[in-house]
């Protein structure tokens, strides 16, 4: 991190790396769609660029990035939700249908996790890409720690049930 | 419960690695334009490390999982969506490249309106007034030609009156001029010489109440019915290099080299607030109490918002964006703050609480051999 402050753009690279799959990951697995998942990954990263020079190195950079990414994602899933909404009310005027979301992945658990809620399948990322304890989870997502666990064992049931299935 | 766990970490996902190639290109931009020169990157350490991800894009394509993406996109082609398509809908935004003017539509699509060197919209947007040398050509977004007006010398700094644009003014070198929003040549008549190179501002709701910037550094306000002048401030310390009515009219912005100066309806200066850097240009936000402006200095390039109001004006400039920026336009209810980025190629888009969303690769999308375009315009969007 030091070296990236210095404005080293290999220090920058390795960084990118290591935190890219993982942050595309988290936005995809939240938003079920491949382009906004892009642009949110591409704004955390933005963010942490042009703050970088006031982020303070004893703290880890992964759970800052995390933070921005589930976060950002959960809002434009809500965001998308309300828009779905409001666009089904006002069919009848609206000028063009929205483009189609981008057609989901084969694999049963990752359509599964579309069936959840936004907040549901934060958890689970938090919990199973970036390996986050409860109590972690419970201060990123601002939420009390019996929510995140009942969230991630309510998950992780329905996930249970289409692998058995 | 490992099973889940696994999939969930190691399923591949679309996208991923293209999207990985596309995004590190401006995410190293963005450092680049943060460091001070003398930290910028050698030319063979950037070789080394695009080659190390283009290597590492294939890596990823050539594994098994990534034969798997190949084959998902050999069969199932994702393209990317139009770059355009991220604009809120509603309204149309006015680009400007070495190409020729363009109106960008919502839905990404995109109509080049013609050569023209500034252009601006008509209020409704139902029209774009152009400037190409000695002409001055009003089009529709379609890009049909409406009219063409043409002058003995060059003109320049269009600007249609608001409401229902029942007049256009113009500069023709350093006279200012005003003709009928058709263009018909018979009403078109001087107003004032001594004009400085500054886009002139209607008043809000008025056809013949004009402001523009003299070459004496002062700013003047004309009533073009009894061709009387109405105000007319003493000289702006630095001279105005843009003008800006709000919306209600009751106050006028004037940016200077150095200050945002606010100027009430009778010509009277309220206050100058003071800039840390050179500005290049500003757009004032459609409530009139803030306005976004671009400066430079000390090797950086900012975007600023500025509180304008009397309550907010000792508040300080707040940063919103830090780069190579060309080209500012807010939205209608001015939510959004449309930027050019022109060090990662990229239009973006400012929002609340500081979100960012980023329209790549925007010179692709209009041509490449007209450079990158900047934003000239964002008419009635929402």
């Amino acid at each position: 991190m030091r070296d990236v402050q210095r404005g080293s753009a290999a220090a920058l690279e390795e960084l990118f790396r290591r935190e890219w799959p993982r942050a595309y990951r988290a936005a995809y697995l939240v938003v079920h769609d491949a382009a906004a998942a892009e642009d949110i990954a591409q704004e955390a990263f933005l963010a942490a660029v042009r703050a970088i020079d006031r982020f303070d190195r004893r703290r880890p950079f992964g759970p800052w990035m995390h933070r921005i990414v589930v976060n950002r994602a959960i809002d434009v899933t809500r965001a998308r939700s309300l828009r779905r909404e409001v666009d089904a009310a006002a069919a009848e005027t609206a000028e063009a249908p929205s483009d189609p979301p981008t057609k989901p992945l084969s694999d049963d658990v990752i359509e599964a996790m579309a069936e959840l809620g936004p907040e549901h399948r934060a958890v689970v990322v938090l919990r199973f890409v970036f390996d986050y304890t409860p109590g972690e989870i419970a201060s990123a997502l601002d939420m009390p720690r019996g929510t995140v666990n009942s969230r991630l064992r309510r998950a992780l049931d329905r996930l249970s049930e289409v692998i058995e299935r | 419960m490992s099973t889940v766990r696994d999939r969930i970490r190691e399923q591949p996902l679309p996208g991923e690695a293209e999207a990985a190639v596309r995004t590190w290109p401006v995410v190293e931009a963005a450092l680049a334009e943060r460091q001070p020169a003398g930290h910028r990157r050698r030319t063979p350490l950037r070789l080394a490390i695009v080659t190390a991800l283009l290597g590492l894009a294939l890596a990823i394509t050539l594994s098994p999982a990534g034969a798997w993406i190949g084959d998902r996109f050999d069969s199932e082609p994702h393209p990317s969506p139009p770059a355009f398509a991220a604009l809120p809908k509603g309204g149309s935004v006015l680009a400007i490249s070495r190409s020729g003017a363009y109106a960008i539509s919502p839905n990404g699509s995109t109509q080049r309106l013609g050569s023209f060197s500034q252009a601006g919209w008509s209020p409704h947007g139902k029209h774009v007034v152009g400037v190409n040398g000695r002409r001055l050509i009003a089009v529709t977004p379609t890009g049909t030609v409406k009219w063409t007006l043409a002058e003995p010398r060059r003109v320049s700094h269009p600007a249609w009156s608001t409401d229902e644009g029942f007049a256009l003014a113009y500069l023709e070198r350093s006279s200012l001029r005003v003709v009928a929003g058709d263009g018909d040549p018979v009403t078109n008549r001087r107003v004032r010489g001594g004009a400085a190179a500054v886009t002139p501002a209607w008043l809000p709701h008025s056809d013949r109440v004009l402001t523009y910037a003299t070459t004496r550094g002062t700013i003047e306000t004309v009533d073009l019915t009894t061709r009387t002048t109405l105000w007319r401030t003493g000289a702006i310390a630095a001279r105005p290099r843009s003008l800006a009515w709000s919306r209600n009219g009751r106050r006028l912005v004037a940016l200077t080299s150095r200050s945002v100066v606010v100027v009430d309806a009778r010509g009277r200066v309220l206050r100058t607030v003071p800039l840390p850097g050179a500005a290049r240009e500003l757009a004032l936000h459609p409530n009139g109490t803030k306005a976004a402006v671009r400066v430079t200095g000390g090797g950086e390039m900012r975007v600023l918002e500025l509180r304008l109001d009397a309550g907010g004006a000792g508040a300080g400039p707040r940063e919103m964006f830090q780069g190579d920026v060309e080209g500012l336009a807010w939205s209608q209810n001015g939510r959004r703050l449309l930027i050019g980025w022109r060090g990662a190629g990229q239009w973006l888009l400012l929002g609340p609480g500081d979100r960012i969303r980023p329209l790549h690769d925007v010179s692709r999308e209009l041509g490449t051999a007209g450079g990158f375009p900047r934003v000239a315009g964002w008419c009635c969007a929402g």
